[in-house]
């Protein structure tokens, strides 16, 4: 476990790994009461938009991990027999089932705190795109999350 | 050096400072981001940092985010006590007061924000000095203006070793995946044909990360002399606004320690460790 953060130890690492060379992107559309787009690139302050996507990308992770924190993962993967020692403190530390399951009810709460509409349904759909000659073409989507009322 | 100057100077750069923390704090309130604005969180990232791991095991989180009135109380505490200290800069407790409380408000924006950023370090650390007085005041300040060319060197040198400054696609890589959400969500984007010309020239764009690493490592002169603090200063601004318009990052907040470079005091040389104490008596 050496070489990791450990506050207020910080490291200051960003972008210095090699950044893998994909032709193909990930982006995230956020749709509320059928028709509204919540556009979180734009009119929303840095922090605002961190709050908007960081959760979000890792509620993405711990779907595409099964349902597991992708942190209990790399930890059991770490410790191998020796996580059993946490094994009883995972649901404080990190993201049970429950934890999981009520994700999108508060989503759909900050998503009604920034942007001041009141919700009745909100879909998160993950759109795969690349680029071809100055234009982003949408490649396949998916559901992430729904909410309804 | 008087000491009563000392503390004058002292004091007037914590008014300064914790100015422009509360301006910072109103940010987060505008932002949707102070904790009673969070909506109760559920998700936490503490990744593997022992910090992370034992606030979470402590129950504090829990207690901070799920209760509306606790949260609307910290956030009360941690506004009025940054306005305590710019009106009573030497009063200790209030700036002991003020770490706690914003070094809990760090750890919950990062561990609910699922991701440790490095933005609010700044806000976190520059308190600490002013927690002392006199010579020590001075031996704090520098220390943490050795901390603000660290974490400039440190990311040159974590570059250097891992040889990413070598990756001719390094880059564009980073632009790529950073902008092309926000030029897909907002094609008519004002910066739209700037960067799709950027993507035609890959090369310039890697040229512009490896002027960026060299301006990282720039900051090593800094261990060595205090002449160039403020060309340092202005350099630190241009990385700021490169990472901002590169990777779509801007992490403004943490410019706060530019403050250690802006005041440096050059003229003063720092007493040894007798001399200190004999004029601290």
């Amino acid at each position: 476990m050496r070489g990791y953060e450990a506050t207020p130890f910080f490291v200051w690492a960003m972008y210095s790994e090699k950044e893998p060379d994909t032709t193909e992107y990930d982006v995230q559309k956020i749709i509320v009461n059928d028709s509204i787009v919540i556009n979180t690139t734009t009119g929303f302050t840095p922090s605002t938009r961190f709050f908007l996507s960081s959760p979000l990308w890792y509620y993405i992770s711990i779907k595409n991990n099964n349902n597991v924190d992708p942190t209990i993962s790399f930890l059991q993967s770490k410790l191998k027999q020796r996580y059993s020692l946490i094994e009883p403190y995972q649901h404080k530390l990190f993201n049970d089932s429950s934890r999981i399951n009520e994700f999108v009810d508060w989503y759909k709460r900050y998503v009604e705190e920034v942007s001041g509409i009141t919700i009745h349904n909100l879909k998160v759909i993950n759109n795969k795109v690349h680029i071809d000659d100055r234009k982003i073409i949408t490649d396949s989507s998916f559901i992430i999350t729904e909410w309804k009322q | 050096m008087n000491i009563e100057s000392l503390n004058q100077q002292r004091n007037n750069i914590c008014r300064l400072v914790f100015g422009c923390i509360f301006l910072l704090l109103m940010y987060d309130l505008l932002s949707h981001t102070a904790v009673h604005q969070l909506q109760s969180p559920t998700l936490v990232f503490p990744y593997v940092d022992i910090t992370y791991l034992l606030f979470n095991a402590s129950g504090i989180p829990g207690i901070l985010i799920s209760h509306y009135a606790v949260a609307l109380l910290f956030d009360l505490l941690l506004y009025i006590t940054c306005i305590a200290i710019i009106i009573y800069p030497s009063k200790k407790n209030f700036i002991t007061v003020f770490l706690m409380l914003y070094f809990f408000y760090f750890l919950l924006c990062n561990d609910y924000g699922a991701h440790h950023i490095h933005s609010k370090i700044g806000i976190l650390l520059i308190p600490i000095p002013f927690l002392f007085s006199g010579y020590n005041f001075l031996y704090a300040w520098n220390a943490l203006r050795y901390f603000t060319l660290f974490l400039y060197a440190d990311s040159f040198l974590w570059k250097l070793f891992r040889n990413s400054w070598l990756n001719s696609r390094q880059g564009i890589a980073i632009l790529k995946e950073n902008v092309i959400p926000i030029l897909y969500a907002h094609p008519d984007n004002k910066m739209a044909s700037l960067y799709y010309y950027l993507f035609d020239h890959p090369a310039f764009v890697d040229a512009l990360y490896k002027v960026g690493f060299l301006l990282e490592g720039i900051f090593i002169i800094g261990f060595f002399t205090k002449r160039f603090d403020v060309t340092l200063f202005f350099i630190s601004l241009i990385l700021a606004f490169g990472f901002k318009y590169m990777a779509d990052a801007f992490a403004f907040e943490l410019l706060i320690l530019n403050f250690t470079l802006l005041f440096a005091f050059k003229n003063y040389s720092l007493p040894s460790k007798q001399q200190a104490l004999i004029s601290s008596r």
